[in-house]
């Protein structure tokens, strides 16, 4: 008794003790450059692990919104150019799957930054450099422009994206939307709330210019078509409670009404079986269904499926 | 840290679901109170509650939009709609991208509304890079490069309420170089007031505040509870209840704009055993104290909007 008891406790230290040493898990961690790879740079902070119930220390209130995209750690660390001593702030978010990792990128950049061609895509400003890369969105963040902080910034995204094994790509059902006048760099993956609507969930979104004002256009994948019906409705109806909307007798889709955003201006709304459809600001209304025609017909047989 | 044991947390997306059936279908105070509309014969509330910030002559709504949980231009102007004037973001939010949709719904209307925004000063540690005049000058001049870029953001040559973001130590706010930024701010009408928010510590700030009478606004944590649990990031903090009230007693005598956040985190309030909780109540807590001026909720959707606006109604 006295020997199974003592295998017994063995045996359940032995696990403490894995938890314990897997609070950090591996992952990430391989993600951080050695001191070989760093060069010239060297760490000048620790890595510190956050985690979804802690991301708020280090970010505040930024950090809800990393959290509603799945975020599943993150590693910060500093690290210092030995030739000028500038320091660059390293972090590298976990987020789980490559949708994610796209849908929290695109919130955080703007058409007026510039690309790079670091991981899948990137943008910098004068002392940021920010790409996405497989399931990981990583930010390198110098304080002060310096002579060489674009050049530190580049080296170090490109120490860093070469540790991260797969690169991912643009989510695929953007090629479902029409390609001309659309402003580049302004996809956008919204996975909640979208349009301010609790029940639109799995939202994507592209800006366009046209003539002299821009308009958007919205694809809403939804799960199920009854589901989908009835989130549409849900839509019209809060829009009728408001008087937004201008015409519901449309034969076009399987739903389909004419509406006024109070911010977008002059809408067309549609739906085809799962996917539901909206151009915002667009005011020739034939030009909007021209949209959401050829929207549909890209879609195909992927009516009724999940595509990403 | 402590936890609360995950059975008792009730997020607020959870609880609105749950009581929505009920909030639908009798539409709470009459249609009427629902209607966000920009029609021109839209519903706006005949008169939203409002109360000055301290000395700084700014007149706030007592509920102030939160706009760090969404990027929708469409929702803040939802809110606005309603008669909300307050409008709280960040230079952090979304990589600034949170300023420009708030500058993007505004730009035509921006005498209407209150900007309240905030700089981080980007320290990894409570002040412990500030003794240097050489790193106080790289402070200041990241402080300028971050106020110049929010009002570009924003679309606007002033920013009504500009804070130090998430701050957490008497020696930061105390700094002589972010003190001289603030002064300077003020002297060439970039921004209207000065202040703080701080998520942890704050007696203790607070208490350095009502010392110095240097910030015109600051921004914490308060609810009923004295403590909460981040409804999102799970994040748990409790403060010293009657320390932060005693201090928010000085500060109503000093004049110090005082704002609520947090606001939701402590969970849902009920005021009497015949009443079903709710964050109304747990707002209308917070508000039934003079000392506080505003209380801003983060809103992520209409349904969220439409809870809370129902206390700026009644209030």
């Amino acid at each position: 008794m006295k020997k199974r008891n003592l295998i017994l406790s063995i045996l359940t230290l032995s696990l403490v003790n894995l938890s314990v040493v897997n609070l950090h898990p591996g992952e990430l961690k391989s993600l951080i450059p050695t001191t070989g790879e760093l060069t010239p740079f060297i760490m000048s902070e620790d890595p510190q692990y956050y985690y979804p119930d802690n991301l708020y220390d280090y970010i505040n209130g930024a950090a809800p919104i990393f959290n509603s995209y799945g975020m599943e750690e993150m590693v910060t660390f500093i690290v210092m150019n030995k030739n000028d001593s500038s320091e660059i702030v390293v972090d590298i978010y976990d987020m789980k799957d490559s949708l994610n990792a796209f849908g929290i990128y695109s919130i955080e950049r703007s058409p007026e930054y510039k690309t790079v061609s670091f991981g899948s895509d990137g943008f910098h400003s004068d002392i940021s450099l920010f790409f996405w890369q497989d399931t990981y969105y990583v930010k390198l963040m110098a304080y002060e422009d310096l002579p060489g902080t674009a050049e530190s910034l580049t080296q170090l995204a490109g120490i860093i994206s070469g540790k991260i094994p797969k690169r991912g790509s643009r989510p695929y059902i953007f090629s479902i939307f029409p390609e001309k006048e659309q402003i580049k760099a302004s996809e956008r993956y919204i996975n909640q709330d979208v349009l301010g609507q609790e029940y639109f969930t799995n939202g994507y979104s592209i800006e366009y210019d046209h003539k002299e004002y821009s308009y958007y256009v919205f694809l809403i994948q939804g799960v199920t078509n009854k589901q989908t019906k009835q989130n549409f409705l849900k839509y019209q109806t809060h829009l009728s409670i408001n008087d937004q909307i201008i015409n519901d007798n449309l034969n076009f889709g399987d739903q389909a009404f004419i509406g006024k955003d109070n911010y977008y201006g002059k809408m067309l709304f549609a739906r085809k079986g799962t996917f539901i459809i909206g151009i915002l600001g667009m005011e020739e209304q034939k030009i909007a269904e021209q949209i959401i025609s050829g929207m549909l017909t890209r879609l195909g047989n992927n009516i009724g499926k999940k595509i990403y | 840290m402590m936890n609360e044991p995950k059975n008792n947390r009730i997020s607020r997306k959870e609880f609105i679901r749950k009581s929505s059936a009920g909030i639908l279908s009798v539409g709470l105070l009459g249609k009427a109170s629902l209607l966000l509309s920009n029609s021109g014969k839209g519903f706006k509330p005949a008169s939203p509650q409002t109360r000055f910030l301290g000395r700084t002559g700014i007149k706030v709504t007592i509920i102030g939009f939160g706009a760090s949980r969404t990027q929708e231009p469409s929702l803040l102007k939802s809110a606005l709609d309603t008669g909300i004037n307050f409008i709280d973001t960040g230079r952090s939010y979304a990589n600034g991208q949170n300023e420009v949709m708030v500058g993007k719904v505004i730009k035509n209307i921006r005498k209407d509304f209150i900007i309240q925004s905030k700089i981080r000063i980007p320290l990894r540690e409570k002040g412990k890079e500030l003794k240097t005049v050489e790193v106080s000058k790289k402070i200041k001049n990241l402080m300028l490069s971050s106020l110049n870029a929010s009002l570009k953001a924003l679309q606007t040559d002033y920013i009504d309420i500009m804070l130090i973001h998430g701050a957490n130590s008497v020696e930061i706010i105390n700094n002589e170089a972010v003190m001289e930024f603030f002064r300077t701010a003020k002297e060439k009408a970039q921004i209207r007031a000065c202040g703080f928010s701080s998520h942890d510590n704050q007696v203790e700030l607070l208490k350095a505040a009502n010392e110095s009478q240097f910030y015109d606004v600051i921004m914490v944590p308060y609810n009923y509870k004295g403590s909460y649990i981040h409804s999102n990031t799970g994040h748990f903090s409790e403060y010293d209840k009657d320390a932060l009230e005693s201090e928010f007693l000085k500060a109503e005598k000093n004049n110090i704009g005082i704002i609520a956040m947090k606001t939701c985190s402590g969970g849902p309030y009920s005021p009497n055993e015949k009443s079903e909780p709710s964050f109304k109540d747990g707002l209308k807590w917070i508000l039934d104290h003079s000392y506080i001026h505003s209380a801003t909720v983060a809103m992520g959707n209409i349904s969220e909007i439409k809870e809370n606006i129902q206390v700026m109604l009644n209030n």
